[in-house]
């Protein structure tokens, strides 16, 4: 480049956009200005497109849940709040006390304290029971890990997920409590639902 | 003893050294190789090889051999991974496992079985049997305190050769031949010994369970708490299992310095005491006859109130389970704050019992003597030196009752080694089936013995015995190696043992002696200054008045306050009963107590003590040994630590000690005992140190420093009674006289309160029972089972009789610590009379 | 076991039923059997050494090993009872449960079970109404008290095939006639089985065989 090239130009620039000093700066290409037909399709089409939608779904009816009234359905894996179970035909407690569902609890929520049983008056199939069976459902995470660690299938994962309560205590389950059946049962979604 | 040569051989490639002789199993972990074992267990002396879990492949040796029982050599090259080896042990997790019910979840080992980790890490996972397993009746009771579950055994031997190699009461058998053999016990009765509580530990499966620990926790449940148990001075090294802020479980915490891996059963069990719902947890005071529930701050008050008033005229007895600090502390209001030399903290008086002659008033420098000579570092034995030592005098004492691991030690001593032992007792002891020479004395009439001993060994100033006790003495004197020799002793006048110890220079390396105290802590609290005749570090003091003195003194009204830390005087202390007449009659008894008691009874002011799981502070062993407590439990209810409330009581009564921690304690009191200097809870650390190996054991005192010496060893000590035995009679004297026998007492294992408190030890509280020889009882036409009141000096004790071969004829025992007068009678002639047939 | 049960055996049991090394006094040992125990513990350098010999002589006097005989046994041994019983369990020619008066003992190895040893046990347990099973599994005594009956291992009498002990002297080769014969003669107490004893063959030792006529022609030769 020469000299009185560069001075030329340099003179020009600087007269329109006093600030740019070369043209790395892009110039924004700015679309038509408002109003117009242009202008009522860029505010309604998005709505009109979400209407259309909305119109289509009328003739459905309302899909709302009245929540308490009416409970969602849940899967069959959900993990609810846990249950102990007894022997069908026996009514022995499955539940051995063994502890390990307390030693997988990844949040520490279960506490076991295990008894011998009276062979006479038993109160589970094997030599020992769980004489205390506490869940904090406060701490629980619902990871269902006791349910895979249980060797007899005495804890599952219910399908009750209203456990909110008023005081923290109470949020503390017992064996009895656990070993009751809900009394409102959580409807089961079906297949293919 | 200078450690084996190191040799190195190559485990799986890896170069490994270990010492020679070592076996393989321990020898491959210095190269990180773990080779599984289930019979293998250093601790019962010579490995078995029963289990073949271990094997492994050795090049130039064509068969698998068992690691744990093949010594390594130089060079050797072994493969603990082949796949031959791994079939080999996949194999025999597989035969294990054919038998072994699948009940893990319910069973108690579950968590912490070797079973299962070794089933888990080189098992094949699977069965192939089909066939039914074998079926026991299951649980039954081995005893009392263990369950037994035949179908879980895997027959490894642990518990039977616990039984017929370290404990040595055979007890425990296996029965029946091939796939019918079990454990059991001779026509089903229960197992029933001191140290049967071991084989729980031992079992590798759940076969062998606490009664008492069944089905309580998981090991994730519970947390490990290391401390010293402080129910005898053996002062074991234990492991409490703790769940929710309870003790569940107490396990051996292995320390070859002092219990070799081993427990008795009162510690095993002797935890329920702790957690014994009729513990006192609140101060009492004593208001209208009553005691009732006190704040700590009026307690505090009207104890403080009630000292002042006493002043000097207030002795302090300190019970053996109260650590160096509480012992110090407790010592120190009394000598500082209040200007009273009485302290004691010796039931019956310990060495330099010649105070009893002179009822405590002897020339203070003499009794000092005794003790200074005695327990100086030089003389003195570790208790793995009875590893070592080529003989072993177990003398005036039977350490099963009165330190029962000793008891373990001495019987491995002897078998594992083939040490000379040699037993010289009143009473017949537990270690004479071992011993190679026994020797009997006439009760209380150790003095002369150990006299006639001294001589026999050549100890100058000693004259050698006539008769039957010169002979006894000779044999004994035979049987010991100068120069190499422990003497385990208790009790008996100190002139005599330092002319033995002396002669069998017991100064050299691995030979000395060990005295066993009274108290848990005796050594300790001796040592902080409970002494009358010594203070801290066995300073000169002005001297006070013994145990049996202080009662005196106490009926008489010349003392007015009593203060009694963990001690019980009416229970534990000779004279019993008198006791109670004696505190009855104190202005002010300040009772330190976990439980209601005699003594409580009598006490104006009750303040709740610690158990041992709960304290913080150190105890000293009798070899030396400073070990630390630690904290395992919470304080229950108001008990608070009693360093802290003797800190406080002192500040009250215008002793500042400066006192804010237990460490603060430890170092008030390093800086008092001179040959404590400087040590701290980090010196003492997880196993303790003995004194003696530090730098600071060279301020002990100087004998030439404590007094004069008496040099003529004359008539040695008297008995408590009128009739003395002369020298040279053992006793036969007592023959010519009918129905008369000189009576001895001796402290029964279970004669103790952590028995009544412990649920599960209960069964093993023993009734007053007088031990005769079968010619006496024939002679006073007494059976056994006899009720027999036995009467001397107007004390009268109520027994049954119990006939028992080795007594010596003209002897007899009683328990001491039942709360009856048993405990004055020692070396006395009684009347015997019957009271009532057979139950 | 109920939990009730168990209570009352655990508070049932007392220190002093432990069974530690008996005292002498505390046993009532019959001289005869004191005087054989201590003459077999005099052989031996070791004293456990004469345990079995000590068992011997206890089922001797007993007819069979009595607790109370182990127990007075290891007074005058100075062991523990519960070390004899494990002996005495272990090794299957003492008994530790009542036995009756005469003990046939029927080896059920295998050349005498090729030889019939079923059957020869069959026949004895028939004839002395003892249930088969039983005696091959353990041992079993008739209901009047006289026969014990027990199938037992090879006691090294293959060439009797199939052989018996009875009351500790060796008979075969037996069959069920023999046996149905054993029985009765057991229950008379005459002469069991004559002519079928090993003692009576002549290589065991039996009656003298007529003299070799050759020796008698080189002795009188020599003469």
């Amino acid at each position: 480049m020469n000299n009185s090239a560069d001075s030329s130009s340099e003179a020009e620039v600087s007269s329109e956009f006093p600030y740019l000093e070369d043209e790395s700066v892009v110039a924004v290409q700015r679309g038509p200005e408002p109003g117009g037909l242009g202008g009522a399709y860029r505010a309604f089409g998005e709505t009109l497109r979400g209407l259309k939608t909305t119109f289509a779904r009328i003739v459905e009816g309302p899909v709302t849940i009245q929540y308490p009234e009416e409970k969602t359905p849940v899967y069959p894996r959900f993990r609810g709040r846990h249950k102990l179970h007894r022997f069908e035909d026996t009514g022995l407690e499955k539940c051995v006390g063994c502890s390990l569902c307390a030693a997988a609890c990844p949040a520490d929520c279960i506490r076991v304290v295990a008894a011998e049983n009276d062979p006479e008056d038993r109160v589970s199939a094997g030599e020992r029971y769980a004489e205390i069976y506490e869940i904090n459902l406060a701490r629980c995470i619902f990871c269902g890990y006791c349910e895979v660690a249980c060797p007899f299938d005495a804890i599952t994962m219910g399908h009750e997920y209203e456990i909110a309560d008023y005081n923290r205590d109470d949020l503390i389950f017992t064996k009895e409590m656990l070993l009751a059946e809900p009394l409102e049962r959580t409807p089961l979604r079906r297949e293919g639902e | 003893m200078p450690d084996p040569p190191r040799i190195t051989l190559l485990v799986d490639g890896v170069e490994v050294e270990a010492p020679h002789g070592a076996m393989l199993v321990d020898a491959a972990k210095h190269g990180d190789v773990e080779i599984p074992v289930f019979c293998y267990e250093p601790k019962l002396g010579h490995p078995v090889g029963a289990c073949r879990m271990c094997v492994v492949e050795i090049e130039g040796i064509p068969k698998l051999q068992t690691a744990c029982s093949t010594p390594v050599r130089d060079g050797m090259v072994v493969y603990t991974q082949t796949e031959r080896v791994k079939e080999a042990q996949s194999a025999v997790v597989e035969f294990l496992l054919v038998n072994h019910p699948l009940d893990c979840p319910v069973c108690d080992k579950g968590g912490e079985c070797p079973l299962q980790d070794v089933a888990m890490g080189w098992g094949p996972g699977r069965s192939r049997s089909v066939d039914p397993k074998r079926h026991f009746q299951k649980p039954i009771p081995l005893s009392p305190l263990i369950k037994i579950d035949r179908e879980r055994c895997i027959l490894c031997y642990r518990c039977v050769r616990f039984s017929q190699e370290v404990a040595e009461d055979e007890q425990l058998q296996l029965l029946e031949r091939g796939s019918s053999t079990f454990v059991g016990t001779f026509d089903n009765r229960p197992y029933i010994a001191p140290f049967h509580g071991n084989i729980i530990e031992l079992c590798p499966v759940g076969a062998l369970t606490s009664d008492a620990y069944r089905f309580r926790a998981r090991p994730w449940d519970i947390e490990d708490a290391g401390t010293v148990c402080t129910l005898c001075p053996s002062q074991c090294n234990i492991k409490l299992t703790v769940r929710d802020e309870r003790i569940e479980r107490v396990l051996a915490r292995d320390n070859v310095d002092v219990d070799d891996g081993w427990l008795c059963d009162k510690g095993r069990f002797g935890y329920q005491m702790a957690e014994s719902g009729q513990r006192i947890t609140e101060p009492l005071i004593r208001a209208g006859g009553e005691l009732r529930p006190a704040g700590w701050a009026e307690a505090l008050e009207a104890a403080a109130a009630g000292l002042r008033e006493a002043g000097e005229r207030t002795a302090a007895i300190v019970g053996g389970s109260s650590s160096n600090e509480d012992g110090y502390l407790a010592q120190r209001i009394v000598r500082k704050a209040l200007g009273s030399p009485h302290v004691e903290s010796r039931p019956s008086g310990g060495p330099g019992v010649e105070s009893r002659r002179t009822g405590g008033r002897g020339p203070a420098g003499f009794l000092r003597q005794g003790l200074v000579e005695l327990s100086a570092p030089r003389l003195a034995a570790s208790v793995s030196d009875l590893d070592r030592a080529e003989s072993i005098l177990v003398l005036g004492t039977d350490p099963l009752h009165s330190m029962p691991i000793l008891d373990l030690r001495i019987r491995k001593a002897v078998r594992l080694r083939g040490a000379r032992l040699a037993v010289a007792t009143d009473r017949p002891s537990v270690l004479d089936g071992g011993a190679e020479e026994t020797a009997r004395y006439a009760p209380g009439f150790v003095g002369g013995f150990v006299s006639a001993l001294a001589a026999e060994l050549g100890a100058a100033g000693y004259e050698r015995a006539r008769g039957e006790l010169g002979a006894d003495a000779e044999r004994i004197a035979g049987a010991l190696k100068p120069g190499s020799t422990v003497i385990v002793w208790a009790g008996p006048d100190a002139r005599g043992l330092v002319g033995c110890a002396r002669a069998l220079r017991l100064e050299e390396d691995g030979a000395g002696l060990i005295e066993v105290p009274e108290g848990a802590n005796g050594r300790g609290l001796r040592e902080v200054g409970c002494l009358p005749v010594a203070g801290p570090g066995l300073s000169d003091v002005e001297q006070g008045l013994d145990a049996s003195g202080i009662r005196d003194a106490l009926e008489a009204g010349s003392l007015e306050a009593a203060l009694l830390v963990n001690a019980d005087p009416i229970r534990d202390f000779a004279g019993g009963p008198a006791w109670g007449e004696a505190l009855g009659k104190a202005k002010l008894v300040l009772a330190v107590s976990m439980f209601e008691d005699a003594s409580t009874r009598q006490a104006d002011v009750v303040f709740p003590a610690e158990s041992y799981a709960e304290k913080e502070g150190t105890v000293t062993h009798p070899d030396g040994r400073l070990q630390r407590l630690r904290p395992g439990t919470p304080h229950p209810g108001g008990v608070r630590p009693m360093w802290e409330v003797l800190a406080e009581l002192g500040a009250l009564l215008g002793e500042e000690t400066g006192v804010e921690s237990a460490p603060d304690a430890l170092a008030a009191i390093a800086s008092e005992v001179p040959f404590y200097a400087g040590i701290s809870h980090e010196e003492i650390g997880g196993t303790g140190i003995r004194w003696q190996e530090r730098a600071a054991a060279r301020y002990w005192p100087r004998v030439d420093d404590v007094g004069a010496r008496d040099e003529v060893p004359g008539r040695e000590v008297e008995p408590a009674g009128r009739t003395a035995p002369e020298p040279g009679d053992t006793g036969g004297r007592a023959e010519d006289v009918d129905g008369v026998i000189r009576v001895g007492t001796y402290r029964d294992l279970w004669a103790a309160e952590v028995t009544d408190r412990s649920p599960a030890l209960r069964f093993l509280a023993p009734r007053q029972a007088l031990e005769l020889a079968p010619r006496d009882a024939a002679r006073l036409g007494l059976g056994s089972g006899h009720e027999v009141e036995v009467r001397s000096n107007g004390t009268s004790v109520r027994a049954r009789v119990s006939i028992h071969e080795r007594v010596k004829p003209g002897s007899g025992f009683l328990i001491e610590g039942l709360g009856d007068r048993a405990a004055s009678l020692r070396g006395e002639l009684v009347e015997i009379s019957k009271a009532g047939e057979p139950e | 076991m109920s939990a009730e049960e168990r209570r009352r055996l655990i508070e049932a049991m007392r220190p002093e039923d432990a069974e530690p090394v008996p005292q002498l006094h505390q046993v009532d040992v019959p001289d005869e059997l004191r005087e054989r125990i201590e003459a077999a513990m005099a052989k031996y350098p070791q004293v456990r050494s004469a345990a079995l010999p000590a068992l011997w002589a206890v089922q001797r006097h007993y007819g069979w090993c009595t607790p109370e005989g182990m127990r007075e046994a290891a007074a005058v041994m100075g062991v523990t009872p519960a070390y004899l019983e494990s002996l005495a369990t272990f090794y299957d020619l003492f008994r530790t449960s009542p036995v009756a008066r005469h003990q046939v003992l029927v080896c059920h190895n295998i050349s005498c079970w090729l030889r019939g040893a079923d059957d020869l046990i069959g026949a004895l347990c028939e004839a002395a109404g003892i249930d088969a099973h039983e005696a091959d599994h353990g041992g079993a005594n008739s209901p009047d008290g006289e026969v014990f009956v027990k199938g037992f291992e090879c006691m090294g009498a293959c060439d009797l095939a199939p052989m018996a002990s009875i009351d500790e002297r060796y008979y075969g080769p037996l069959d069920t006639d023999d046996a149905r014969a054993a029985v009765e003669q057991l229950r008379a107490g005459s002469e069991v089985l004559p002519g079928k004893a090993l003692a009576e063959r002549p290589a065991a030792g039996g009656p003298e065989p007529d003299p070799d006529p050759r020796v008698k022609e080189v002795e009188s030769g020599d003469a």
